[in-house]
């Protein structure tokens, strides 16, 4: 019954029909009778063959006994609309891995400082426990940097969704660049010096002033600092560069770090793209950072370079135009 | 005791070794930020017990659990952000001792590990009688051996127990709760998949059929019965 063309039989079109997006296998039996297409003994059997030669049919919790599968609504909502061309299916096969591993990176990235909070808040809590006053603080500690981490997670899941739907208005004033530079390196300096990593600061001969949302313009800049910082090894050195060229102003972040294959490099911007784990960092990001910095320059009207290559390190360029892109922003007026 | 903590975190390495240092403090914690490195503490140091994240910069947790497999029997509890049913099968499947979905806390933790702990140095379960033999099985209950046609069979201590639970109520329906109580601890009774992974390995090991079963036969919604009958 399986269609290596990629076009699902009737009897899962009506399976998925019937089902919606999940239940019980005797649930499904019972409706499969009522509506004339049962009964069938092996209906389990037939649905994972089928599952398994169209790929993007995800069937979950199938004991020995078979008794419990799921089918996922997104391919549900396809099927039943009928045929499907090879490049579709493919299509929906790359949605569902997404979906997959997106899950699993968020889930990650948000239980696993969760584990760390729920640990030091039930010593907190516990009456034989007895920490020390330095125990104590550390515990606190730990629970406030592990909060932070999740705050900025669930941010960079939320700004990322608001500049796509272009619900951001950017609030626009006038700023000095190196100052915006000095401040986002003030920021990453505590995770940096843990790894003796120097964060040096290149300023222009002058000062330059950008008109633009400083807040969001160091969101993007702490971004890319604090991918150099963690792609750096101990001791080594994260510079920013600030210049002024031809109505624009870059900051250029510059690290040691092992560089990023040419494959990768494509995807940098893509979201949830986390990047190989074989870079030599440390796993760590939901995979939105860049593409957030991405969507901030772009609202400027601005971009970022890279600049990467294997046992070369990266330098990450984001740029703007000193004036301004009136068209993006919304200004508030009171700096101008 | 020394446990080893595998994390890429090191913030849940660091609060577990000040869990344990406030409130388990016969234990020492070593730490290890990668699956390499969590090889090589586990070769040289010969912790006696691995906690072990699943999600690793380097290698996969599972990955890692199988090359421990290949040298050691260490106790090895999963931690993992994935509550998927089908991750907490792979790794028992793997020869992982138990499984704790992140986030846990440490007394969670600390209970379970207690609880693996305990099953380790639990001694084998002991019988009046001698022996069994159903077809062509024997079970050997002073020695805490099976042989299968004559070949003694390479069960794993979890194994035996289970083996032993059945055979000893050879014809009779023991349930899932049951068998996971005597088995693996009251704590685990609700672990339905500790069982249907270690009652696969058993059948595997003594090739039985569970659609024409000679041995383990499953009943649906219950549990499991020793079908052999002793001569």
């Amino acid at each position: 019954m399986a269609s290596g063309s990629g076009r699902p039989t009737p009897i899962l079109r009506a399976v998925l029909g019937l089902l919606g997006d999940g239940g019980s296998a005797t649930d499904l039996a019972d409706r499969l009778v009522a509506s004339g297409l049962g009964p069938r003994p092996n209906l389990v059997a037939e649905l994972l063959a089928e599952a398994s030669s169209l790929g993007f049919v995800r069937v979950a919790s199938v004991g020995p006994d078979g008794e419990r599968f799921v089918l996922t609504s997104l391919g549900a909502r396809f099927l039943t609309e009928g045929a499907m061309t090879e490049d579709e299916a493919d299509r929906l096969r790359d949605l569902e891995a997404l979906r997959t591993e997106l899950s699993a990176t968020i889930a990650h990235e948000l239980r696993t400082p969760l584990t760390a909070v729920r640990t030091c808040a039930a010593l907190l809590l516990s009456e034989d426990a007895h920490p020390t006053p330095e125990q104590h603080r550390t515990l606190v500690e730990t629970i406030e940097r592990n909060a932070e981490r999740m705050q900025r997670v669930v941010g960079d899941i939320l700004d990322i969704s608001r500049f796509r739907a272009g619900s951001i208005a950017l609030q626009a004033r006038r700023f000095e660049a190196t100052d915006l530079a000095r401040e986002a390196i003030g920021s990453l300096r505590p995770v940096a010096e843990q790894r003796a990593i120097a964060l040096d600061l290149r300023p222009p001969e002058d000062r330059v002033y950008v008109y633009g949302d400083r807040r969001r313009l160091e969101q993007a800049l702490v971004n890319l600092l604090s991918n150099a910082v963690r792609f750096s090894p101990d001791g080594g050195v994260v510079e920013v560069a600030v210049e002024q060229a031809a109505g624009r102003v870059a900051w250029s972040v510059r690290d040691e770090g092992p560089g990023i294959p040419a494959d990768d490099q494509r995807m940098l911007f893509e979201r949830f793209f986390v990047g190989r784990s074989d870079r030599g960092g440390p796993r760590d990001g939901v995979g939105l950072g860049l593409p957030t910095a991405l969507a901030i320059a772009n609202a400027h009207g601005g971009r970022i370079d890279v600049d990467s290559a294997i046992g070369r390190g990266s330098t990450f360029s984001l740029s703007v135009p000193t004036e301004g892109d009136e068209a993006a922003m919304t200004k508030d007026g009171n700096d101008r | 005791m020394r446990i080893l903590v595998v994390d890429d975190e090191p913030d849940v390495i660091e609060s577990l070794r000040l869990g344990f240092t406030l409130q388990w403090r016969e234990i020492d914690v070593l730490g290890a930020s990668t699956g390499e490195a969590a090889l090589d503490v586990v070769e040289q140091e010969h912790p006696d017990v691995v906690l072990l994240d699943i999600g690793l910069p380097d290698i996969d947790g599972f990955e890692v659990l199988r090359r421990i497999r290949a040298f050691s029997d260490v106790p090895v509890l999963m931690l993992t952000a994935r509550d998927d049913a089908m991750d907490k099968v792979k790794g028992l499947e793997l020869g992982a001792d138990d499984y704790v979905t992140k986030p846990f806390n440490h007394l969670e933790l600390m209970a379970r590990l207690r609880a693996v702990l305990r099953r380790m140095a639990m001694p084998p379960p002991v019988s009046r009688a001698p022996s069994f033999r159903a077809h062509d099985l024997e079970v050997d209950f002073a020695a805490q051996t099976a042989r299968l046609h004559g070949e003694r069979l390479e069960l794993t201590p979890t194994e035996y127990k289970l083996l032993y639970h059945l055979v000893r109520n050879s014809g009779h329906v023991l349930s899932h709760a049951t068998l996971l109580a005597k088995v693996w601890g009251r704590e685990y009774v609700d672990e339905v998949d500790y069982l249907r992974v270690y009652v696969r390995r058993l059948r595997d090991k003594l090739g039985d059929d569970p659609d024409q079963p000679r041995y383990i036969k499953t009943e649906r919604g219950l549990g499991y019965r020793f079908i052999g009958v002793a001569p």
